[in-house]
C-alpha cells in the first residue's frame, strides 16, 4: 500500500517541497530509504521504529521502501521524522491516507514518541504558504514562530499518538492563534540606553548620525573609555524593525536555531558580537552544510566588531563584499546558498598596541613603527567602507560622578526615525533605502554642493590633507546630516562637521 | 632582429661615458668600500700604508704580508678576487642607480667634513650634492615626540627653511621626519642623512619621503646601497650631522635619546648647540632641559634665536602676511576656551556649552584657518 505526506525540507533561507513516499508491500522485513538523504535522516528509521511502538501502535514487519522526492536535492535535519512515521502508518492503514495529503508535517521523534523541537519552522511555513498549503502539523515548541503568520492554520503536537488521533478525528487540537507582532514590540525592552552613559558627546553624536543614515563607524580610543557600551546601546537608537524585516531576521537565526522559543519572533535588531578569534567561516557563514554565519544573523541589525585590528586580516577582508552587496554567497562542495547579511558595522579600535597613544592620561610606550603598524592593520578597502571615524576619550570623574541624566534613546531615535523618513522618500525606488548605500550616480543628484561648500570641501582637502577616498565619504555623512535637521540642501556647517568624523584620513597620527 | 653589440664595445663605450668620471684614487677608495670586513679605521690603515690611495691599489699583490698584517689572510684574498672587472661593474652599477661617489679625493668632498677625525672615505650621494655646501642647521630628536614636539618641531623646521637654512637630519621616524618633510613642504633644502645603504631605508615607512628627497633635495650616506643599518650605525652617522651642519638643534628628547649623540659629537666640532625647552613634568622634555640647565647648549624658544646666534640676516625671512579671518561667536568661544592649553573635544564641549554638532564644525572651519590643531586622541591645541 502507498501513503504520501508532505515536508519542506530547507536551502539557505527557502523551504522546498519533499514529498514523503511510502509503500509497503509483502515480503521480509526491510527499511529503506531513499532520496538523498544525509546520516541525522537515515538514522530515522531507529527513531521511528521506537515511537511507533512506544506509542502502542503496530509497527509493519513487511518490506518498507520510504522516498523523499524530488530525489536530486540533498535532505537533512532531523525534521523529516515525523512526516516519515505518519506516512508509514498511512501506509499500513493506520491512519485515514486520505486526510493527510492537505498536511504539512515537521517534527523530530523521540524513542518515547514525543515530538521534539525543530530549526527553521519559520522559514518552511513561509515558503510552504506560497505554495500553497495552509494546514500545518509541527512540533508544540515551535508553536510561537509560527504565530505570527497569518492566513494558515498551525496545528502543535506533543506527542506521535496526538497527532495520530488528530489526523484520524478521534482527537480535537487548537491551532495556534495569531498573535499581532505590534503587541509583542511594545512589550520589549533594551538593556543599555543612552541615558546612562555620561559624557561622549561626539561619539554619540556620531552613533546618532550612523543610525540616521545607516553608517558604518570606527571608534578609536584608549581601553576603559566606553566603546563597547556605546556599540551595545547602538541598537536602542536604530529604528524599529518592521514586520517583514523583523521575519528576515528570525528566518535566518530559525534556521542557525539560535530563536527564542519563548517568542519566537525577532523583535530587537540583533546585536552580534563575535569574539577576535572568529574564523572566516564562522563570520561569513559555511561548514558542509553552508550555515549562516554572524553577518547574516546580524542582518538588519549590528555586527560589532570589537579590537578590530585583532581580526585576522582574511576574515576582516571576507567583509568587504558583504558591507558593499548585503548579501553573501556560502558556497561548499556539497552546495551553496545565498544569505542576506545587510548590518551595520561598528567596528572599535585601540589607537596603538598599548592603548593609550594620545591620551592624556596615561603615557604611551609604543614605538613609532608599532604604532604606524597597527593603524595599517586594516586595509584601505575596507576602512573605505566605514563612513565615520571617530575618537573616543576617557571619562574623568567628575563625569562619572555628574548625576544629570543624559539624553535618552528613546529622543534619539525620534530624530533617526525622522531622518529615515526623508531618505525613505528620496529613494523610493531604489533598492537600498539609506544615504550610505547611495551610488555615485544618487551621491551626484543628492549631494549637490554650492560655491560656499565646494570651496569648505577644497580648503579642507589641502589644509587637513585629507585622503582623497574622504571625499565621498564626507558627503554622505553630510547628507545625512542635513537629513537630521530636515534640509534640503546640504550647508556649510554640515560638511564642516561631517569632516570631524574623518580622523584616520588626517594625517595627524604620525 | 636586434643586433647585439660586442661585449668589448659596450665596456669601452661605458669606460668613456661613465666610469671616467673617477679618478683612480677615488676608485681605490670606492673599492674599499666594498667590503663588510673593513672598517673605517683598517680602511684608514691600509691607506697610510701608501703615498695615495691608487698605489695601494696598484701595488696590492706585491705588499702582500703588510697588508694582511691589517685585515687578515682571508679579507686579503678576497680583496684581491675583487679587483680590475668587478670594481668595474660595482662602479657601473652605482652610476646605473644615479649615485654619486664623494671620495676624500674628490674635488665636492664637502670641507666640513675633510679635518674630521673620523671623517667617511666615501659619502654615497643622490640628489642635490650642491647642498652640502650651503650653510645649514641640523635639526633632531625623539622618534615618538609628543604633541608640543610635533608642534615645535614643525614651527622650527618651517621658519628655518624658509629663511635659507638647510635643514639636516636623519630620516628616522618622529622628529627627522617632521624636519624633512616641513622643509621640502616650505620649499626649502634638506638632507637626511642614512645608517645604512640606499636599499635599506629605515624605518621602512619612510621610503616614500626617501624618495621625495632623492628628487627635491640630497640623500646621503657613507655605507654603499646593500648595506643594511645596525644599532651601531645609527649613532655613528649622527658625526657626520653634527658635523655637516653649522648648528644643532634639539626639539624634543628624552633622557636616552639618539639626538643625545649628536649634541656630543656637536660640543666635539664646536657647533652651536641649540635646545627647546620642554615641559619639566614630561620625560620627553628631560635630554633638552638637561642641555639647558648644564649649559652645553642655548634655550631658544624662537627660531630668531637661532638665526642670530648662526648671523643669518632675520630680515630675509619672508613675512607671514597674517589674514585676520572673521570668526564667529562660536568659533570666537572656542579660541577662548583653548588660550590655557590644550584641551579634549569633551572639555571644550564643556566649557562653551555648545552642541556637539556646533562644536565639530566650528572645529573643523577653525582648522581650516589654521587657527587651532588637532592632537591625536581628540585633543585640540591653538
Amino acid at each position: 500500500m502507498l501513503a504520501k505526506t508532505n515536508c519542506f525540507g530547507l536551502k539557505g533561507i527557502d523551504g522546498f517541497r519533499v514529498i514523503v513516499e511510502t509503500n509497503i508491500s509483502n515480503g521480509l522485513f526491510s527499511f529503506d530509504l531513499v532520496g538523498l538523504a544525509d546520516v541525522a535522516v537515515k538514522e530515522s528509521v531507529q527513531r521511528i521504529r521506537a515511537s511507533i511502538k512506544n506509542s502502542l501502535f503496530e509497527f509493519p514487519l513487511k518490506r518498507i521502501t520510504v522516498n523523499l522526492a524530488p530525489a536530486n536535492k540533498r535532505k537533512e535535519g532531523p525534521l523529516f521524522d515525523l512526516p516519515i512515521a505518519i506516512s508509514v502508518l498511512a501506509a499500513d492503514n493506520q491512519i485515514l491516507a486520505n486526510t493527510i495529503s492537505d498536511f504539512v508535517i515537521l517534527g523530530e521523534l523521540s524513542l518515547s514518541g514525543e515530538i521534539r523541537s525543530v530549526d527553521g519552522v519559520l522559514p518552511i511555513l513561509i515558503s510552504a504558504q506560497k505554495n500553497g498549503f495552509k494546514k500545518f502539523i509541527i512540533p508544540f515548541e515551535n508553536r510561537k514562530e509560527a504565530s505570527y503568520i497569518s492566513g494558515i492554520k498551525v496545528y502543535p503536537v506533543k506527542t506521535l499518538k496526538q497527532a495520530v488521533d488528530f489526523l484520524n478525528g478521534k482527537q480535537e487540537l487548537e491551532f495556534v492563534e495569531n498573535v499581532s507582532f505590534e503587541n509583542i514590540k511594545k512589550s520589549r525592552k533594551y538593556d543599555f540606553d543612552f541615558k546612562s552613559i555620561r559624557g561622549q558627546a561626539a561619539a554619540k553624536r556620531a552613533l546618532e548620525i550612523a543610525a540616521a543614515g545607516g553608517h558604518n563607524v570606527l571608534m578609536i580610543g584608549p581601553p576603559g573609555s566606553g566603546k563597547t557600551l556605546l556599540a551595545k546601546s547602538f541598537a536602542s537608537i536604530l529604528p524599529e524593525m518592521t514586520f517583514e524585516e523583523a521575519l528576515e531576521v528570525t528566518k535566518i537565526h530559525s534556521i542557525a536555531g539560535k530563536l527564542d522559543s519563548q517568542i519566537g519572533i525577532l523583535v530587537e535588531r540583533p546585536v552580534r558580537t563575535p569574539h577576535h578569534t572568529a574564523t572566516m567561516p564562522s563570520l561569513t557563514g559555511g561548514g558542509t552544510k553552508a550555515r549562516p554565519g554572524e553577518i547574516s544573523l546580524a542582518h538588519n541589525g549590528i555586527l560589532f566588531l570589537d579590537e578590530m585590528p585583532e581580526y585576522e586580516r582574511r576574515t576582516l577582508e571576507a567583509l568587504r563584499q558583504p558591507l558593499e552587496d548585503g548579501i553573501i554567497t556560502v558556497s561548499r562542495a556539497a552546495q551553496s546558498a545565498v544569505y542576506p547579511a545587510n548590518f551595520t558595522l561598528i567596528a572599535s579600535m585601540n589607537p596603538c598596541p598599548c592603548g593609550y597613544f594620545g591620551s592624556n592620561r596615561h603615557n604611551c610606550s609604543c614605538t613609532s613603527t608599532m604604532i604606524h603598524k597597527y593603524l595599517h592593520k586594516l586595509s584601505g578597502p575596507l576602512m573605505d567602507r566605514i563612513d565615520l571615524h571617530v575618537e573616543v576619550d576617557g571619562v574623568t570623574y567628575e563625569e562619572i560622578k555628574n548625576n544629570e541624566d543624559e539624553e535618552s534613546s528613546e529622543s534619539i531615535r525620534a530624530r533617526v526615525n525622522k531622518a529615515r523618513k526623508l531618505q525613505y522618500e528620496r529613494f523610493k525606488n531604489q533598492k537600498n533605502h539609506c544615504n550610505s548605500k547611495m551610488n555615485n550616480e544618487m551621491l551626484k543628484k543628492t549631494c549637490a554642493l554650492d560655491n560656499e561648500c565646494e570651496n569648505l570641501v577644497k580648503d579642507a582637502f589641502e589644509k587637513l590633507s585629507l585622503s582623497a577616498r574622504a571625499y565621498y565619504r564626507i558627503l554622505k555623512v553630510a547628507r545625512t546630516i542635513a537629513d537630521l535637521e530636515e534640509s534640503a540642501e546640504i550647508k556649510a556647517a554640515h560638511i564642516a562637521e561631517a569632516i570631524q568624523y574623518r580622523a584616520l584620513d588626517q594625517k595627524y597620527w604620525i | 632582429m636586434i643586433f647585439f653589440k660586442p661585449i668589448s664595445y659596450v665596456i669601452k663605450k661605458c669606460n668613456k661615458l661613465k666610469v671616467k668620471m673617477y679618478s683612480q684614487n677615488e676608485k681605490s677608495l670606492i673599492w674599499l668600500t666594498m667590503f663588510n670586513e673593513l672598517s673605517l679605521l683598517k680602511m684608514k690603515k691600509l691607506i697610510n700604508l701608501f703615498p695615495s690611495p691608487a698605489l695601494l691599489y696598484e701595488n696590492f699583490q706585491t705588499s702582500k704580508s703588510k697588508i694582511i698584517d691589517i685585515v687578515g689572510e682571508a679579507t686579503f684574498s678576497k680583496m684581491l678576487s675583487m679587483r680590475d672587472n668587478v670594481l668595474f661593474s660595482y662602479i657601473t652599477n652605482l652610476n646605473n642607480k644615479k649615485i654619486i661617489c664623494l671620495t676624500v679625493e674628490s674635488e665636492n668632498y664637502p670641507e666640513k667634513l675633510i679635518h674630521l677625525e673620523e671623517k667617511p672615505l666615501v659619502l654615497f650621494c643622490k640628489g642635490d650634492i650642491s647642498l652640502l655646501k650651503t650653510k645649514s642647521i641640523a635639526i633632531v630628536g625623539t622618534r615618538l615626540p609628543s604633541s608640543y614636539g610635533r608642534i615645535v618641531t614643525e614651527s622650527f623646521a618651517k621658519s628655518l627653511a624658509q629663511s635659507g637654512l638647510t635643514i639636516i637630519s636623519g630620516l628616522a621616524a618622529g622628529v627627522d621626519k617632521i624636519s624633512h618633510e616641513q622643509a621640502m613642504a616650505n620649499g626649502g633644502k634638506t638632507i637626511a642623512v642614512l645608517g645604512g645603504g640606499f636599499d635599506n631605508i629605515y624605518p621602512a615607512m619612510n621610503k616614500n619621503l626617501a624618495d621625495e628627497i632623492i628628487e627635491k633635495a640630497l640623500l646621503i650616506t657613507e655605507y654603499r646601497p646593500s648595506v643594511s643599518p645596525t644599532q651601531y650605525s645609527f649613532p655613528f652617522r649622527n658625526r657626520i650631522i653634527a658635523a655637516l651642519s653649522d648648528g644643532v638643534l634639539i626639539t624634543e628628547a628624552g633622557e636616552k635619546s639618539g639626538a643625545l649623540h649628536t649634541k656630543n659629537y656637536a660640543l666635539e666640532y664646536g657647533k652651536e648647540i641649540f635646545a627647546i625647552p620642554g615641559n619639566i613634568n614630561n620625560v620627553k622634555g628631560r635630554g633638552t632641559n638637561r642641555i639647558i640647565k648644564s649649559m652645553q647648549g642655548t634655550c631658544v624658544t624662537s627660531p630668531e634665536d637661532i638665526l642670530l646666534k648662526l648671523n643669518i640676516n632675520i630680515e630675509k625671512i619672508p613675512v607671514q602676511s597674517v589674514t585676520q579671518v572673521q570668526t564667529t561667536m562660536a568659533e570666537k568661544l572656542i579660541l577662548s576656551a583653548l588660550e590655557d592649553g590644550e584641551k579634549s573635544l569633551e572639555k571644550l564641549h564643556e566649557i562653551t556649552k555648545l552642541e556637539t554638532k556646533i562644536l565639530n564644525s566650528c572645529l573643523t572651519i577653525l582648522q581650516i584657518h589654521g587657527l587651532i590643531r588637532k592632537l591625536p586622541g581628540n585633543m585640540y591645541s591653538l
